[in-house]
């Protein structure tokens, strides 16, 4: 029994440090590329340092885990109480400090760990990241394409085709895809004309967040594109997808048309004349 | 296993049976130069074939070099879509030219007197590598468009891993087969030589260049014999008696 208990505390602690790292790694880069052109600025490290110390016992806007919920946590307390909590919570608890001890009390008397190797910049950070609602900022390229600009599907056909570069150096998709009627790429891998309604929106978005192929002899790219340059792929891809399936609706409607014309004006007056037409 | 087999372990075989077969034959035959002469000429005749072959030959060596040694000026090169249709054009041509003149060295080969049957058997066995090689370049280039681009993204670090001595098969293994089979003929083709009528021309040139290094060595030698001489000592640690 109490074997079966170490084995299931293992693995929640094995699936938290694993969630943690995952967490950690995809703030990371989300607040990268947010941080490119986005009115709300944050230190990417304060966004991993939130998902590395506070994530596991505070949720963000999703109610009381083992401590409260931090959504307006900036507005209910004064900043410099905040600081001096975050760096050790142990010291203002025996200070004495109102607030303080009816936290203790309210949370089974369940002590914040005293997190002194913050620097106060470092907890500033923390505290205008999660003042901004960083945890709630979406990454750039999980909004739908339909959102997408004409200036952004052009960007997204320049990357594709390779007039543009991309951030971190990987090779445009017309190395090895063509978008008919598009661009003209290569022939590897599938043609990509119709992938937006195959994966649709959010499939497309966790598809293009990593490399589909393997380029170098290591491991896989840590970066890959941008999340701009996801979105502007999407809404590319998406345009390109429409054309296709206008076309194809023109076509068949044409042929429906033509089939149509065929069976209803068999052995009519016109149809000499018709077979003659050009 | 298979796949990492061919992909891993079978160009450093390859390797090896190059390296050995031609320090076997250079050993065998480092006292019969003459021989070695008559064999390149042989050579000459039976794979020389017409100008438009050897040209076409060289630079199907020199896009193969480019794209392996030059990744990063390749893909500079065919960043502009004209000039990738160029190279690319270039290459397709290229290959079907040395098709035509692969066909023109099979006849030849099949009409010419031969020594003995194992370099009879060596030459057929590569002349059918090389239409492998060849015949795959060609299929590549023309199923699976652009491969100056994605060749020099996936195969020129799949080589470069094995001349580092880690090889990485997967990116080998995750192309289409007649890519594989482009690499797969190409190994084939290095571990066959020595034993062909081409090897000639490497023992010849692996003698002359050992001559060359060996050349200093030997002249120091011959020094230190004239210094001897000059300087004996032995007229001076033995005496002559009277």
């Amino acid at each position: 029994m109490g074997w079966v208990a170490c084995r299931s505390i293992e693995n929640l602690r094995r699936s938290l440090v694993l969630a943690l790292l995952i967490a950690v790694g995809v703030q990371t880069s989300w607040a990268e590329d947010e941080s490119e052109n986005t009115a709300l600025k944050f230190a990417p490290e304060a966004a991993a340092t939130f998902n590395k110390r506070c994530t596991a016992c505070h949720t963000y806007g999703k109610g009381i885990k083992v401590g409260p919920d931090l959504k307006g946590v900036t507005e209910r307390r004064k900043r410099d109480w905040l600081i001096k909590f975050i760096h050790a919570s142990s010291v203002v608890i025996k200070s004495g400090d109102r607030t303080a001890t009816d936290l203790f009390a309210q949370f089974k008397q369940q002590r914040m760990p005293d997190w002194t190797d913050l620097s106060d910049k470092q907890i500033n950070d923390i505290l205008d990241y999660v003042a901004i609602g960083g945890p709630d900022i979406k990454p750039a390229d999980e909004r739908s394409a339909e959102l997408g600009t004409a200036a952004d599907a052009e960007n997204g056909r320049d990357i594709f085709s390779g007039r543009k570069g991309l951030k971190y150096g990987v090779q445009a998709c017309a190395a090895c895809h063509s978008v008919q009627g598009a661009v003209f790429g290569g022939s590897l891998g599938p043609d990509l004309s119709r992938t937006y309604f195959k994966y649709q929106d959010r499939a497309l978005t966790e598809f293009l967040r990593h490399p589909c192929f393997q380029w170098s002899a290591g491991t896989p790219e840590a970066h890959y594109l941008t999340a701009k340059e996801s979105f502007s792929l999407k809404v590319f891809l998406r345009q390109a997808a429409l054309q296709q399936s206008a076309k194809t609706d023109k076509r068949e409607e044409h042929s429906r048309s033509a089939k149509a014309d065929g069976t209803s004006g068999h052995g009519g007056p016109g149809d000499a004349q018709k077979g003659k037409a050009p | 296993m298979r796949a990492n087999f061919l992909f891993s372990v079978w160009p450093y075989m390859a390797f090896s049976l190059l390296a050995v077969g031609l320090a076997i034959r250079c050993l065998l035959e480092q006292k019969r130069m003459d021989a070695v002469r008559a064999e390149m000429a042989e050579a000459w005749s039976v794979f020389g074939g017409a100008n438009v072959w050897r040209a076409v030959v060289a630079l199907l060596l020199v896009v193969h070099v480019a794209v392996l040694l030059l990744p990063q000026s390749v893909l500079a090169w065919n960043s502009h879509p004209l000039r990738l249709y160029l190279f690319e054009a270039i290459a397709l041509i290229a290959g079907l030219a040395a098709l035509v003149g692969w066909a023109k060295l099979t006849w030849r080969q099949v009409s010419h007197g031969n020594r003995s049957v194992i370099t009879e058997l060596s030459d057929t066995i590569f002349l059918a590598l090389l239409l492998l090689a060849i015949a795959s370049g060609v299929l590549m280039a023309a199923l699976y468009r652009w491969g100056s681009l994605w060749g020099a993204l996936v195969l020129t670090p799949y080589v470069a891993s094995i001349l580092r001595g880690g090889p990485a098969p997967g990116l080998a293994t995750q192309m289409p087969f007649f890519v594989r089979l482009h690499v797969f003929s190409a190994f084939a083709m290095l571990a066959v030589l020595p034993l062909t009528r081409l090897a000639a021309f490497f023992v010849f040139a692996l003698h002359s260049s050992l001559a060359l290094m060996g050349r200093p060595v030997s002249a120091a030698v011959h020094a230190a014999e004239r210094w001897l001489r000059r300087h004996n000592p032995a007229p001076w640690l033995w005496p002559e008696e009277d």
